[in-house]
């Protein structure tokens, strides 16, 4: 029988194969194969039904993956520790899918379980430990998702705060500092699109030089067509659409659908930007992406969710 | 990557490895060493003195460690760089912590390997990552023994790195790298092997971005472009403008194919 060290390493090596590709049948084979062979640890098995519904949740509707991550963490916290690596990432996911389903309390809910993991991770680790930030930003932004009187405010300013921390503590130019920055640059043009003219204009020029340096940089660590590239380049094209660079955004908007793969981001957000920027360029063209976000979001999301109200209101915004 | 699986097992540190076997008396200082290493202050990163470890396995003299070691040495399977001078030149605990690195790194090895064999796609810069990847696995289960003075990866590794790069990378410049790869391991982010990969990027594409490598990497495609050039030849214009991605021309693939 192969050794944990020995599982763990080949299932590092596939779990990097398959966040590329997106196929789960060998994490499929290694989890039976796994569970079929008496003597592996718990840890370790979880650790590949975790790795294994991690490229599922890429495909399946968020309210099944929000059950199943519910279901997983139930099962996890009975037979792991609360600092097993596997346990911590799926109380993330259990949370971020809490957030994305949408339904009513939802998003409260989501707010209560990444608190609780931030107190969490501060006790195991410290309050500067890589993982206690990721908590962090997690926070601010399902704050900024929730969206109330003051929360896109609180999460601005949360976020501006841990992309500066990340800065000061790993550099500018670590794709763990990236992350919060793309995390900030798309809060400010949450804050673009309900400000007046000339405040709109500033946060969406600071968005868009953030983000253009974020594309950059994600173009020469993972390449072209790469989902950590591609969340950078949409970004940037809403950025350019609150510039009034329309026909700019909507050319970067149609790279990233040429390349685009299943799962490899929010289902139908290229489409909802494209039907924006498109709305005075070409209307009819515009209704049919709006259309199309609708269709792929309600895959997705339930009935009610606000990336759903979101996509229907903006086809009736364009009319028929 | 089946194919580059068989290489890898062929390589001279893995024929070494094979023709040692299980080798008791040296398992005995390997797994004495890395006991002693556990215990040491990790901050500290020194190494336990030679006549400790001795005593530790319950000899009298060091002579038995000269000896266990002599058999087979691991320099024998290095080519000449700086790397296996500073081995030959380095005392015996220096050869012992060779060894037992790549003893105990031999698992996480098998596992890459095992993950490679998976994997339909043949890319040797996956290849390559998750093999830094790997090497940070291995570095975070066994910081003490990964850091100690002075820091040298598990050689076997680093030919393994050589291999995947195609030889465009000198052994010691792979050393180096991996070298990086374990202070970042060992650091605040080494709870993820990803961002351990993150942090020596631009260091493991130098050899890729050489016009050697990707000239060979052209090489490598030539054969299937022809085949897509032959199959062209023989389809209209129409059908030529519907199999094509829109903005690649038919003189574009044949240049490409002819070795333009």
């Amino acid at each position: 029988m192969a050794s944990e060290a020995t599982m763990l390493a080949e299932l590092h090596t596939v779990a990097v194969y398959t966040a590329d590709s997106g196929d789960a049948a060998m994490l499929e084979e290694m989890f039976e194969q796994a569970r079929s062979t008496p003597g592996h640890s718990a840890a370790l098995i979880f650790r590949i039904e975790y790795e294994l519904e991690k490229i599922r949740s890429r495909g399946r509707p968020v309210a099944d993956s929000a059950a199943v991550w519910d279901d997983l963490v139930r099962r996890g916290a009975v037979r792991l520790p609360p600092d097993d690596p596997a346990m911590l990432t799926a109380r993330s996911l259990r949370a971020q899918y809490t957030r994305r389903r949408g339904l009513p309390g939802d998003i409260d809910r989501a707010i209560e379980m990444y608190r609780d993991e931030q107190r969490l991770r501060e006790e195991l680790f410290s309050a500067d430990d890589p993982r206690t930030s990721t908590a962090r930003a997690n926070l601010a932004l399902t704050i900024r998702e929730r969206d109330r009187p003051g929360d896109l405010e609180t999460a601005r300013e949360l976020l501006e705060r841990e992309a500066l921390f990340r800065i000061d503590r790993y550099g500018p130019d670590r794709p763990f500092t990236w992350i919060a920055n793309i995390v900030f640059a798309q809060t400010l043009l949450l804050l673009a699109d309900r400000a007046d003219t000339d405040t709109r204009r500033d946060l969406a020029r600071q968005a868009a030089d953030l983000t253009r340096q974020m594309l950059q940089s994600r173009r020469r660590r993972y390449g072209d067509g790469h989902r950590s590239t591609l969340r950078a380049q949409i970004v940037y094209a809403h950025a350019l659409l609150l510039l009034g660079q329309a026909e700019d955004a909507v050319a970067e908007l149609r790279e990233v659908q040429a390349v685009e793969g299943r799962g490899m981001l929010d289902p139908g957000w290229s489409d909802y930007l494209l039907a924006r920027a498109l709305r005075d360029i070409h209307p009819g063209r515009a209704r049919t992406h709006a259309h199309r976000a609708v269709r792929l979001r309600s895959t997705s999301y339930l009935e009610g969710s606000r990336q759903l109200r979101e996509a229907q209101r903006l086809v009736s915004e364009l009319g028929d | 990557m089946v194919h580059l699986v068989l290489y890898l097992k062929q390589t001279p540190i893995s024929n070494w490895q094979k023709r040692l076997g299980t080798p008791a008396k040296r398992l005995e200082y390997y797994e004495t060493l890395t006991a002693l290493l556990r215990e040491t202050d990790a901050a500290a990163q020194s190494r336990p003195q030679r006549q400790r470890i001795v005593e530790e396995v319950g000899r009298q003299s060091a002579s038995t460690l000269y000896a266990a070691l002599r058999k087979l040495p691991l320099v024998d399977a290095i080519d000449q760089s700086a790397t296996r001078s500073r081995l030959e030149q380095g005392d015996i605990v220096d050869r012992l912590l060779a060894e037992t690195q790549i003893w105990s790194y031999h698992d996480h090895r098998l596992g890459w390997m095992n993950g490679l064999s998976r994997m339909r796609a043949e890319s040797t810069r996956m290849a390559a990552t998750t093999l830094l990847q790997t090497v940070a696995l291995w570095a975070a289960a066994e910081p003490a023994l990964a850091s100690s003075r002075p820091t040298i990866p598990p050689l076997s590794a680093a030919q393994d790195l050589c291999l995947v790069v195609e030889h465009h990378l000198p052994f010691d410049d792979a050393v180096a790298l991996l070298e990086r790869v374990i202070t970042e391991a060992t650091g605040p982010l080494g709870i993820s092997p990803d961002a351990v990969v993150d942090a020596v990027y631009d260091e493991l594409m130098r050899p890729y971005s050489r016009p050697e490598t990707v000239r060979d990497a052209f090489g490598r495609i030539r054969s299937s472009l022809r085949d897509i050039v032959h199959v062209l030849d023989r389809m209209s214009e129409e059908e030529i403008a519907a199999a094509l991605p829109s903005d690649v021309s038919l003189d574009t693939i044949r240049r490409l194919a002819k070795g333009a």
